[in-house]
């Protein structure tokens, strides 16, 4: 059927096949002041053809008479010149501030910025350019409306968390990796495997999208909506961000070298007590809480200060820092001939040392992208390959944390610590090994056929090789003394794709068409292997040899789908004023059993731009562009396991309690099915993203000013979601597509130039900032609450009807009790509240008793009736604030980002107090390290007025569980999150070495943050489960220097 | 120049519309990392790792959250041993509270068994419809698909015995669902009728199976006519005594039907006694050159196949160095003073006075317990420790198979049936026999003075020296209606109400609107 569909329409093209008479065109397009402008855009209208000027501003174009040319740059105002003659053309451009003419890629197509009808977002890669940061989407942040970007890490190479316009991710586990659903990217056209099938601990855990040097990149498209988006039809739901690469300009060979170095400086530390003051503090604490003879038995670090070895006074965190450092080197080589061919190459360096011990990141890129022409001009071939190398050292090797200690079990400083235990904690970093490795080698070519002015067929072809590696080793010393240990891993995955399009552009009159259809396939097969040996007998021996059989374990493992798809746009114009496009795209994937194997995806949208009305032409003066905008459609979203349809089996499925590892019974391999969640899963279909849009944009003289509003819903619905299936059926979930999500929400983005054209000083300042909130709109099994399980033992989430994704899920804090005559009495009992463990006393927090029965339910397996839904992880209001002045040959640019309306729970200052779980309280509370208590207003006895309730040493009354709303703060932030300075020398100086360009640059990355909370240390630094743990990597400052040549 | 176009055009799409077609293919993605329903069983061997998977299923299910078959057998009839507290309320059952949040949602639930069930349905479904082309690996075919079916009957039967033992009614399914995803939610099946079936499955299980064993590595660890005779024992036996609980009159039939059942088990099994000398082969289950001639089935745990446990039920009991290296002094799992009292003194006149000394020449008082004059006696029953880094070593695993039925607690039964019968000698003679063999003082024997009730109190007596700590002793204790004296928890009236019966986890509530709650614990959870 899409085979006929596809004939037919190509057949249809060809029809419309003309003919006219054919001249050669040459023009030279130049500023107001006569300077010629280089790759300048000439376009023939009605077409898909054009050409770019060189850098004498000359250009040539084969024509007819007749044709409608189009020339644009940016910074300048289009025109456009009807071609009467074959003489040559002079173009004087403009200058305007209007970025109409600018062009943004929607997949498989340009479209200029004034006849775009999606909602897209885009910035240029030189907004990008020479910030310290590992990788690109890093970089992101704040730039563009509805993406949000949180850094929650400062590690280096770290992935951030990016969501456009909200996630719709749940899960019913709690999954620190695996959060929000990401988007789509596509990098020079080819969609990106995003599939992750090991851990960060099992894996390198290193970002894929690390390989992408900054610097290479010419521009950054986002699509947002679903008309935009549903061209990437079942992979779309959760917006597609487009990376476009630089080429080779026409012109003179063009070598640019720049590079900056700077430092990497850690943040301040958290507050703890030291010495005496901490032993002061807690002695005090211990006297008030414990009778004489439970004191007798107190251990002698509290109580012998005149031991040398517990006098101490060593703050722990700070032995786990360092200064850090960044370097970064970029080579890039681009030209082109007279004939067509043009390449560029570059090359990257990027290596940071990180904050913590052992942290780092290095990446190395080369990027080659040729261009050439053949048959006369027809046929355009341009190949991209790009291989790129990243190195991550990740301290301790703990995917969330980069130390070996948690940062709630600090010790008491009172330890001195001897040689040996210091390099017990800190030997790790010297002897331990952890190498993580991973390289990316990807081929595109790109082929396109013109077949006539207005016909063009395309073929692109890609294969990515993606491999990494990762060796482990820890000493005997730091395995307890049960021998060294030693593990490696290994991995690789190929993606290949082919995509093949046919384009028709054509113009009947005031009616503009454009038509894309086109096929495409996707094969990826990802392998892996593991091994690894404990036990083992010698510390030199890094690799997993000499250990015995029985300490050897070994793993591969082998991932392969399919992805078949068939896609089709149409836009169409009248006279540029009344815009329609519409999209169709039909994917098959393997991952769905026979019956549900293909989704459809359709979307429409439509633009009307009233300043083209006659009507308007009194206003056209101050407003030279007003359009309306709305658009509809639905994008997908896959499950991420390639094999549900089939009920699959554990093999050496013989463990139990005692022995979780058996593979046999009797000694003979025991074969279950999957009982877990094997059950094939044939009826599976796709996640429906619906999406709706309306938007406008305005742009005031010329570009001076510029707005951008758009407000959408997108409702998510047959998403995919384990259910729990009937006891009696052996089985434990599957999968369905039973939830719904909607995410609501209006983007802004404002941006003007202050500053009128003659002056000297520049001034460009850009605000975006948009508003998403999230609701979960449905659940399975008739809607009923869900708290999600494998989180910490409080159990602090929930996904509940109504609520936002992960809502946190908490006891409600009213207060300290004073005495323990404020705690309520159960007027049938007569006892007081209490929770199964006890009464409630003075000095505990006081929880309000949801219920009403007198008992505050402690247990978390589940919905606990005195426990209630409350606040949101998710960010509601993000966005960035672009300030970009430019005097002379002094740049200046400022650039902050923000985050409003957002909790978090603060897990750190929670543990920090609670010890009513420990057997042995008292020695765990000395033996560890403590809060400043005398910074806060802590119950210290019977009738304070406290806010913190007292030290909680071992009642199991837990009033100092994480789950409740004492610990629930404030996250908005605000950050000045880069400062650069520039300065170019002077053109007439330069011109003597013959040096085109000559920048020097300074960056301050991170410089400040203003946020609400006073006890997180960092407001970003929170999981995307809105914790802070104290667990992450904090986010440091970055200082370099660096200068740009260009010859 | 025009015709050029054209050509270029055409093989453009041809390459198209061959590359559109070639890749249909790569929408059929196979797994390779696991094995599937669709190729599995193929082959005899299919069929044979299913069943080790059912086997093993079962060990898993039974060795759940500290070994539950031992907890529900033992544990809760309290005064056999203690469990210390460490915060876990486990110890909380032994006092007859099954509404602890943490044991109600772990041994309240019965998720496991039935995923034993539900591979047990599989196997049998699918040998029934397994070509003789399927399983051509194998020699016998007709012998072979009546072991396999044999052995998941009773896998089944068996799962269902422990079930309704513990819950008394529970679901029934015995048909293996097609698709899992649109499989019902079912309600509670009366416990009358879960025993019917499992009699019927028995029934036809031992049709299938033989007596004894051909292969010998298969010996107790897997099921054969002889475990199937044991099982339809046990149930007669429960059945006699369970199906009404205000009545202490067993119902003769099933006495009848489990006499004919053991006294067939006995003569034609094969079975026979360790020898005392080496009393703890039966527990150990196999030896380098024996398998133990008491096993009548047990499951396997062995860890010269990596298949021992690092949390045995025995680990739970062993302390000091001479036991396991690294072990401290301090065991969760002790026994208690009374447990001696009430099974291993015995009344005797030494000539000038009764006197009430322990029966410390009894092989099980000598062999099964250490540190007995301390305030906390050590069950070594099961002490078969195995480090698995014997060079320093570290690392102990138990390997003692898990004992389920073996040949003495069927000699034992006989007893039973016999007390049920009126049969007094017949008990006299078996307890007496018994007590002989384990080289009990003389002193120690019963005979023609006992009233039945006192035979009956001697012959619970007799299980808690013999069958201690294998998972049968509340079930005794609920037949023989002895619990008042040795359960203090279980009053008659809480008897009379089920009250013995757990309840079954709140979580298994949660999308099954036909389930209801054991009638002793409504309201009560």
């Amino acid at each position: 059927m899409m085979k006929k569909l596809f004939l037919s329409c190509v057949l249809l093209c060809l029809l419309f096949y003309a003919h006219a008479q054919q001249v050669i065109i040459t023009g030279v397009v130049t500023d107001p002041g006569n300077a010629p402008i280089p790759n300048a855009s000439v376009k023939i209208r009605g077409t898909d053809k054009g050409t770019t000027t060189n850098d004498k501003g000359f250009f040539s174009i084969p024509t007819s008479i007749n044709a409608v040319l189009e020339i644009s740059s940016v910074g300048y105002a289009a025109q456009t010149v009807k071609i009467t003659s074959d003489k040559q053309l002079s173009l004087k451009l403009t200058e305007s501030n209007s970025n109409l003419s600018e062009t943004v890629i929607i997949g498989y197509q340009k479209v200029t910025r004034k006849k775009n009808t999606a909602a897209v977002s885009s910035i240029s890669g030189r907004e990008l350019a020479n910030l310290p940061a590992s990788s690109f989407d890093q970089l992101l942040q704040g730039r563009l409306s509805g993406v949000n970007v949180q850094n929650f890490s400062g590690a280096p190479g770290a992935s951030p968390s990016v969501s456009v316009r909200g996630s719709s991710l749940l899960s019913s586990a709690y999954d620190e990796n695996n959060v929000l659903n990401s988007p789509l990217y596509v990098v020079d056209g080819v969609p990106q495997p995003t599939e992750t099938y090991v851990g960060p601990g099992t894996g390198t855990g290193l970002n894929y999208l690390g390989g992408v040097n900054p610097n290479d990149i010419e521009s950054i498209d986002v699509l947002k909506d679903a008309s935009a988006a549903a061209i990437y039809g079942s992979r779309a739901a959760n917006g597609v961000i487009l990376i476009t690469t630089k080429k080779g300009r026409t012109g003179a060979p063009k070598v640019i070298l720049s590079g900056y170095a700077g430092i990497v400086q850690r943040p301040k530390l958290r507050d703890v007590t030291l010495g005496v003051e901490e032993r002061r503090a807690k002695l005090a604490i211990l006297q008030q809480q414990l009778d004489y003879n439970q004191q007798r038995g107190l251990p002698a670090l509290i109580t012998d200060s005149l031991n040398p070895a517990f006098n101490g006074n060593t703050d722990w965190q700070d032995m786990f820092y360092q200064s850090g450092n960044v370097k970064n080197a970029d080579l890039s080589l681009s030209g082109a001939s007279e004939g067509g061919a043009s390449y560029r190459f570059s090359t990257n360096y990027y290596d940071e040392k990180g904050i913590i011990k052992a942290t780092g990141f290095k990446r190395y890129t080369m990027r080659l992208n040729l261009g050439a022409r053949a048959l006369g001009g027809k046929l355009d071939i341009n190949p991209i390959i790009n291989y790129s190398r990243t190195d991550k050292a990740r301290g301790n090797g703990d995917g969330n944390s980069p130390i070996s200690l948690g940062a709630s079990n600090m010790p008491s400083s009172l330890f001195n610590l001897d040689p040996n235990k210091k390099a017990f904690l800190l030997g790790q970093y010297d002897d331990n090994l952890d190498k993580n490795i991973s390289n990316q080698f990807n081929f595109t070519l790109n082929l396109s056929y013109a077949i006539s002015n207005h016909l063009k067929i395309t073929s692109l072809t890609s294969y990515l090789n993606k491999n990494s590696r990762r060796d482990y080793n820890r000493t005997n010393e730091l395995q307890n003394g049960n021998g060294n240990y030693s593990y490696t891993f290994s991995d690789n995955e190929i993606n290949i794709l082919s995509s093949n399009y046919m384009s028709y552009v054509n113009t009947f009159g005031k009616h503009n068409l454009s038509v894309v259809a086109g096929q495409e396939f996707t094969y990826d097969q990802y392998q892996n292997t593991q091994a690894s040996g404990f036990g083992g007998a010698s510390d030199q021996i890094q690799v997993v040899q000499g250990f015995q059989q029985l300490k050897i374990g070994a793993y591969s493992d082998y991932q392969a789908y399919g992805l078949l798809s068939y896609y089709a746009r149409m836009a169409y114009d009248f006279n540029g004023k009344y815009l329609l496009s519409g999209s169709i795209r039909t994917d098959g994937s393997s991952r769905f059993g026979e019956n549900n194997k293909w989704g459809f995806f359709p979307s429409v949208s439509a633009a009307w731009i009233l300043t083209e009305e006659s009507w308007m032409k009194a206003v056209a003066n101050t407003f030279s562009m007003i359009k309306l905008r709305a658009s509809l459609g639905t994008s997908g979203a896959m499950p991420t396991e390639n094999y549900l349809q089939y009920n699959l089996y554990n093999v050496n499925a013989g463990g139990f309690n005692g022995n979780g590892s058996a593979g046999t019974y009797n000694a003979i391999t025991a074969i279950t099915p999957n009982f877990y969640n094997g059950a094939a899963q044939k009826g599976l279909s796709w996640e429906k993203s619906k999406q709706w849009n309306i938007g406008t944009d305005i742009e005031v003289l010329n570009g001076k000013y510029s707005a951008s509003l758009d407000f959408y819903n997108k409702e998510n619905s047959f998403g995919l979601f384990s259910v729990i299936l009937p006891v009696t059926s052996g089985y434990d979930v599957a999968k369905t597509n039973s939830i719904g999500v909607r995410n609501a929400g209006v983007e802004l983005t404002l941006a003007a130039n202050f500053l009128p054209k003659q002056s000297q000083l520049k001034w460009f300042s850009r605000l975006n900032i948009a508003y998403n909130k999230n609701k979960i709109m449905n659940l399975p099994n008739g809607g009923r609450d869900l708290v999600l399980s494998g989180d910490r033992f409080d159990k602090s989430h929930i996904l509940s009807v109504g609520s936002p994704i992960n809502a946190f899920y908490l006891y409600k804090t009213l207060g300290v009790y004073s005495t323990d005559k404020d705690v309520p009495i159960n007027p049938y009992t007569g006892t007081h509240l209490r929770n199964p463990n006890g009464e409630y006393r003075g000095g505990d927090f006081q929880f309000a008793d949801l219920d009403g029965d007198y008992l505050i339910d402690v247990f978390n397996d589940g919905l606990n009736p005195d426990k209630m839904p409350v606040g949101d992880p998710n960010p509601k209001i993000t966005g960035g604030f672009t300030n970009n002045f430019s005097w002379k040959n002094f740049s200046l640019g400022v650039f902050c980002t923000f985050t409003f309306d957002r909790d978090v729970l603060n897990l750190f200052k929670a543990d920090r107090f609670s010890n009513s779980t420990d057997g042995d309280p008292y020695n765990n509370f000395v033996r560890y390290s403590i809060p400043d208590l005398n910074k806060i207003n802590i119950w210290r006895q019977s009738g304070d007025n406290a806010q913190y309730a007292k030290y909680d040493l071992g009642t199991y009354r837990y009033y100092y569980t994480s789950a409740q709303t004492f610990f629930l703060e404030k996250g908005d932030y605000f950050r000045i999150k880069s400062v650069t300075l520039g300065y170019e020398l002077p053109q007439k100086f330069l011109s003597r070495f013959k040096i085109d360009r000559f920048k020097v640059f300074g960056v301050v990355d991170n410089l400040a943050i203003f946020q609400r909370s006073h006890d997180l240390p960092d407001a970003e630094a929170v999981n995307s489960y809105g914790e802070y743990s104290g667990a992450g990597y904090p986010i440091p400052k970055k200082i370099t220097l660096g200068l740009e040549v260009q010859f | 120049m025009e015709r050029k176009l054209s050509i270029y055009t055409i093989l453009l799409l041809l390459v198209c519309i061959v590359t559109g077609s070639a890749c249909k293919k790569i929408l059929e993605q196979t797994p390779k990392n696991s094995t599937y329903d669709e190729v599995f069983w193929k082959s005899g061997r299919d069929y044979q790792s299913a069943l080790a998977g059912n086997y093993a299923l079962l060990r898993n299910t039974l060795t759940n959250k500290n070994n539950r078959y031992y907890l529900y057998g033992d544990a809760v009839a309290k005064n056999y041993f203690t469990i210390d507290y460490n915060g876990d309320g486990l110890e909380g059952i032994q006092n007859g509270d099954f509404t602890f949040k943490y044991n109600v949602q772990s041994l309240g639930d019965w998720t496991l068994f039935f995923k034993t069930i539900t591979m047990s349905n599989l196997i049998i479904s699918k040998i029934d419809k397994a070509t003789d082309k399927d399983l051509s690996d194998i020699d016998n075919i007709t012998e072979f698909r009546k072991k396999i079916k044999g052995q998941a009957l009773f896998i089944r039967a068996f799962t269902y015995f422990e079930m309704t033992r513990v819950w008394g009614d529970v679901p029934l399914v015995i048909e293996a669902y097609e698709d899992p995803i649109t499989a019902p939610q079912l309600p509670r099946t009366s416990a009358t009728d879960v025993q019917k079936q499992i009699e019927k499955d028995c029934k036809e299980a031992a049709a299938l199976l033989n007596w004894g064993y051909t292969v010998k590595s298969e010996r107790a660890v897997t099921a054969n006519k002889g475990s199937v005779y044991a099982l339809l024992t046990h149930l007669y036996l429960w059945r006699a005594t369970m199906a009404d609980l205000n009545s202490k009159v067993p119902n003769p039939a099933d006495v009848q039907n489990a006499d004919t059942t053991l006294t067939r088990l006995l003569a034609e099994g094969g079975y026979s006694y360790t020898d005392t000398s080496n009393y703890y082969m039966t527990f150990v289950g196999r030896s380098n050159t024996a398998t133990s001639p008491e096993g009548i089935f047990q499951l396997y745990m062995d860890d010269r196949t990596q298949e021992g446990s690092s949390a045995h039920i025995g680990l739970e009991f062993l302390r000091g160095a001479e036991y396991v290296s690294y072990f401290g002094n301090n065991a969760r799992f002790w026994v208690p003073n009374s447990y001696f009292n009430n099974n291993y003194q015995f009344w005797y006149w030494d000539g000038s006075q009764w006197t009430r000394p322990l029966d410390t020449l009894d092989v099980r008082y000598r062999k099964n317990f250490d540190y007995v004059n301390s305030a906390k006696p050590m069950c070594r029953k099961y002490s078969n420790v195995v480090y698995r880094n014997p060079g320093q070593n570290l690392d102990a695993y138990l390997s003692n198979d898990m004992v389920i039925f073996r040949y003495s607690d069927m000699k034992l039964l006989q007893a039973e049936i016999a007390l049920y019968k009126n049969d007094l000698n017949t008990a006299i003679q078996v307890i007496n026999e018994s007590r002989q063999r384990n080289g009990s003082n003389p002193a120690n024997r019963v005979d023609d003075t006992y009233t039945r009730d006192d035979l009956m109190n001697e012959y619970i007596v007799e299980r808690g020296k013999e069958m201690y700590l294998e998972g049968h002793i509340f079930f005794d204790l609920l037949r023989t209606r002895m619990y008042p004296n040795f359960v203090d928890w279980l009053s008659e009236g809480r008897f009379a109400r089920g009250g013995f019966y757990w309840p079954v986890s709140p979580s298994l509530f949660k999308e099954n609107r036909f389930l209801v709650q054991t009638s002793y614990w409504l309201g009560k959870i």
